[in-house]
């Protein structure tokens, strides 16, 4: 189910540094600066992104006939 | 109605439901029909991580710090997602080790030393009680809360004997569920089924209560997140809270705080219980790695909704918001679920962490300590086991009962309040050695005791002691003037590192003291030859040709080994460990030599109930000689390494030469379909110039041979000499034309031409051919001029040629030919048409190949060829070179054949005017 294969590695990896680059300041700083009514749009932003990393890796991890 | 009678009962309720549980998960696991043998149930147990502290701590740290809280959850998700390059790691030497603990995994990667596995066990002890206390606190907290509500829960907590304390008993009734279904076998990796079970529906519970009260705040007390959401607004305190600015620290307290979640998710001894000793499956893996995310996003959706609310309306202590919003509304139901959801957090918690510690304790602490008593080593059958299982069951409630008097005694001091995180930077100091020491082979035992020796210790000052001159037991003086005055040592702006969070402070020295320890000296240390052999069957763990087989070449004989099995394990794991599939226990003979696969095993079930570095203790007790043969596992992973390379090399080289042998094999299919077409035009040629050279030769010999020829006669063969020989000559020069077509050498004049004006010109050439044939020609320009670029006198062939074989193939009885030119598409169209039958479909693309007549069988030719069969293939060779397109169609207007010329359209005044 968990194939060894470096297609596979490489697509986690890459996933994992897209879910860094979401959760680290620098584009943090820009979401939290956006300007905005109510209380700004960083929580939002946050658990937009997370359910997206999550929803990906269920994509990648998840054994289908796909691969 | 919210009687202490009822709440007592729900809790007592709620915790007979677990033994039930447990109990149902032990009874299926003994009839081989485990039910925690899934995916989903595996996710939910790790979900052990949220704890009390999540459930009541995290709307707490919303209200306080703002988005921070998500951090603690977000870092989790990062190491979930590598877990196939981590986790799966560790699940796999810890299967094949029989490792029980993170001590007893820190100390087998280190060569199975029993000091660092005691070590990693005091550190553990020392961070983590307090954060089992802090979960009782919890319970009595929102015990007292629910109780006194609306009054303050103060003075119920002051007022309170320590044997009134709920907490207390449920401590004790946690105590007895963990001896039952904990400590039930001695082989701590035989797993707790029935716990797991337990855990798993805990986590049910306080994800249910959590949404519980989430959707009762937003959608009850405030009619949607919209109104919500407008109130925070028009609080400007407010809607500034949920901003980067809250956050501790500012960015690197943002980033600190994730990696510290990423490392404390690894390394706290519940976190590794639950992901690495309780995993039944490592393909489990897969689905975890992104369900127990999810689990942390949807516990987490509702904490900002109810922080804001709880602010909103005043409602009391942060940390107690899930309770008092809908306390305060009045219900009853609600606030004793959420009370359970906590409760469940709380023991949940509590229970797994209780057992790793017992396990951590009895395995580590106390254990070496046995075996220094030669008494035991004499004692009778099994005796070791049964005091195994006593010191494990002593150690559970000894630890619970820690847990307890901290509670009581500083419940209320600020170190308690903030243990938690303290506690995850005192647990991620296992994260260098366990982490680094998983892909460096060279990180070494000295370097990891330093490492963590030096950690613990930068986190002994930067945390712990600022947290007891919070508390009051130390000067407060120490916080801000450093000790004896020093300001650079001020424990939580090190060296004069100011305005960082204190988390992040204390993880950034700790760890640069504990990763430079560990690497440094591990670089200039010296392993054993026993941790070589551990540190590579650590890093290679995933390695596929990874020996199985033993590594050790000792002699002992096969009773030796059984009756040392039987004397600390008991007789039963001693048949168990003898009786394999090849060999029953009726082959067992004393005096035999036991092989090194029974040495291994025997030291393997040994280490799954002793821990690693007592096994390794006991079995050279027996076996004489202990010569590991790392030379030949390292050789046999480096051999195994090369050839594989060699194999991915040779792969490659193979897969190479298959596609060069299927090209040549295509092109020479092509050489040999050439070779075949060209057999065929040699023929043919030789066919069609023998045809009107046979025929002059006749009449030529006919006119030579008599002279009784009629002079009529006469004048008529040299009539047909000439035509024959006109044919001939044409013949040729189209297979010449073709010829240099083909190899390209044909020259081309290309220029602006006007093809209407040409068209006009091929038409009065084409005339008097066409009365003779009697054929009626019409005519159809539309687009005048036409301009394309060409050669004038190539294109008036293909035109001259079409017209030609359309008055052939016309109707003999009514012969029509169409000819039609307009512009569609920027590009000019010339078609010319005939009514006679028409070429079949099929057909159409045979009369563009070279020699190809119209059969004289064919109905649509009258029973004689007509033509050369090289006039068609070198119009479209033509039209092709001009950057045209040449083709048959159906006829629109006549129903016979039509041809169909098209070149794109040029440019007017472009190149030389039209002819």
């Amino acid at each position: 189910m968990m194939p060894s294969n470096s297609r596979y590695r490489e697509r986690l990896l890459g996933l994992v540094t897209l879910a860094l680059m979401l959760f680290c300041p620098p584009l943090l700083l820009v979401i939290d600066r956006l300007p905005s009514v109510s209380m700004g749009w960083l929580p939002l932003y946050l658990f937009c992104s997370w359910a997206f990393i999550i929803g990906l890796t269920a994509w990648l991890m998840e054994p289908t006939k796909r691969r | 109605m919210r009687t202490d009678a009822l709440i007592l009962s729900a809790v007592f309720g709620y915790l007979g439901l677990l033994f039930l549980v447990a109990a149902w998960g032990d009874r299926r696991a003994a009839q081989g029909r485990s039910i925690i043998n899934s995916p989903t149930v595996y996710a939910l147990s790790i979900a052990v991580y949220c704890t009390a502290w999540t459930f009541y701590g995290s709307v707490g740290r919303a209200a306080q710090f703002g988005p921070s809280f998500l951090l603690i959850y977000l870092g989790p998700t990062l190491a979930m997602m590598l877990s196939p390059f981590i986790i799966r790691k560790m699940v796999r030497i810890a299967a094949r080790q029989r490792l029980t603990s993170i001590a007893d995994f820190i100390s087998a990667r280190y060569g199975k030393s029993a000091g660092l596995g005691a070590l990693v066990a005091l550190i553990s002890l020392i961070t983590i009680t307090p954060y089992i206390a802090l979960q009782l606190k919890a319970i009595t907290v929102s015990h007292a809360v629910l109780i006194s509500y609306p009054q303050s829960a103060e003075s119920i907590l002051y007022n309170e004997r320590f044997w009134m304390d709920r907490s207390l008993w449920v401590a004790l009734v946690l105590a007895v569920f963990i001896i039952l279904f904990g400590t039930r076998h001695l082989d701590a990796s035989e797993r707790h089924e029935g716990m797991v079970a337990a855990i798993a529906l805990e986590s049910i519970v306080k994800l249910v209560a959590f949404l519980a009260v989430g959707l009762f705040v937003v959608f009850i007390l405030f009619e949607g997140p919209g109104a919500l959401f407008t109130q925070v607004a028009q609080t400007p305190a407010l809607s500034q809270l949920m901003h980067l600015e809250s956050v501790p620290g500012g960015a690197t307290g943002w980033v600190g705080m994730l990696i510290l979640a990423f490392l404390a998710f690894l390394t706290l001894p519940r976190q590794f219980q639950v992901l690495v000793v309780e995993n039944i499956d490592e393909r489990h893996l897969a689905r975890a790695s992104w369900l127990f995310p999810l689990y942390l996003l949807l516990i987490n959706l509702f904490v900002i909704p109810i922080a804001l609310a709880g602010l909103l309306l005043d409602a009391g202590d942060p940390d107690s918001f899930v309770l008092t919003l809908p306390l305060s509304a009045g219900l009853e139901g609600l606030p004793l679920l959420v009370f359970i959801g906590g409760l469940s957090a709380a023991t949940g918690m509590v229970i797994v962490e209780t057992i790793a510690l017992s396990t951590m304790v009895s395995n580590q602490l106390i254990m070496p300590l046995l075996l220094r008593f030669k008494a035991l080593h004499t004692d009778s059958k099994g005796g070791l086991a049964r005091w195994l299982l006593r010191i494990r069951r002593v150690a559970i409630v000894l630890i619970l009962l820690l847990g307890y008097l901290y509670h009581a005694l500083i419940g209320d001091s600020y170190s308690l309040v903030t243990i938690g995180l303290v506690s995850f930077v005192g647990a991620a100091q296992f994260a260098p050695a366990l982490i680094i020491g998983l892909y460096w082979r060279g990180a070494t035992r000295l370097g990891a005791v330093y490492g963590l020796i030096g950690g613990f210790f930068m986190w002994s000052y930067t945390l712990l002691l600022p947290g007891f001159a919070q508390s009051g037991w130390l000067d407060s003086a120490l916080l801000i003037e450093g000790p004896w005055g020093i300001g650079w040592l001020t424990p939580y702006a090190l060296f004069g590192l100011e305005g960082w969070d204190i988390y992040t402070h204390s993880l950034l020295w700790s760890m640069f003291i504990n990763v430079g320890l560990l690497v440094g000296i591990s670089l200039f240390t010296r392993p054993t030859l026993l941790e070589q052999t551990q540190a590579a069957l650590f890093t290679e763990a995933l390695h596929p040709n990874l020996p199985t087989t033993s590594h050790r070449r000792g002699q002992t004989t096969q009773g030796a080994l059984h009756e040392l099995l039987a004397r600390y394990l008991g007789l039963k794991a001693a048949q168990q460990v003898f009786s394999t599939r090849t060999q029953t226990l009726s082959t067992f003979q004393k005096d035999q030599p036991a092989a090194d696969e029974l040495i291994m095993r025997a030291e393997q079930a040994l280490a799954g109930s002793l821990g690693n570095a007592s096994a390794r203790v006991l079995i050279n007790s027996v076996v004489r000689g202990e010569a590991l043969d790392i030379e030949s596992l390292l050789n046999m992973l480096d051999i195994t390494t090369q050839t594989l390379e060699y194999n991915r090399r040779l792969k490659q080289k193979s897969d190479e030469l298959t596609r060069i042998g299927k090209d040549l094999q295509s092109a020479n299919d092509r050489l040999r379909e050439l070779d075949r077409l060209k057999d065929e035009f040699v023929a043919m040629v030789s066919h069609e110039l023998r045809t009107p050279l046979t025929s002059i030769r006749a009449f030529a010999e006919i006119l030579s041979g008599s002279q009784a020829v009629p002079e009529e006669k006469r004048q008529h063969f040299l009539h047909v000499m000439v035509l024959e020989s006109q044919r001939l000559s044409r013949l040729i020069d189209e297979i010449l034309d073709l010829a240099r077509l083909e190899s390209g050498r044909m020259t081309f004049d290309a220029k602006t031409l006007d093809l209407a004006a040409l068209t006009d010109h091929s038409l009065e050439a084409i005339a008097r051919l066409q009365e003779q044939r009697n054929v009626h020609l019409e005519v159809t320009i539309l687009e005048r001029p036409a301009n394309v670029i060409g050669d004038p006198d190539r294109l008036e062939q293909i035109i001259i040629n079409l017209l030609d074989n359309a008055s052939k193939f016309a109707d003999p009885a009514d012969p029509h030919v169409l000819l039609r030119l307009y512009k569609q598409n920027q590009h000019i169209y010339l078609c010319v048409e005939d009514n006679g039958a028409g070429i079949e479909p099929s057909a159409r693309e045979h009369v563009f190949e070279k020699f190809h007549q119209l059969q004289p069988g064919d109905t649509s030719t009258g029973g004689r060829p007509k033509g050369s069969g090289l006039g068609l293939p070198i119009s479209r060779a033509i039209a092709v070179h001009l950057g045209g397109r040449l083709w048959v169609e159906d006829a629109q207007v006549l129903k016979g054949a039509c041809f169909v010329l098209t070149l794109p359209e040029a440019e007017p005044n472009k190149g030389n005017p039209a002819p």
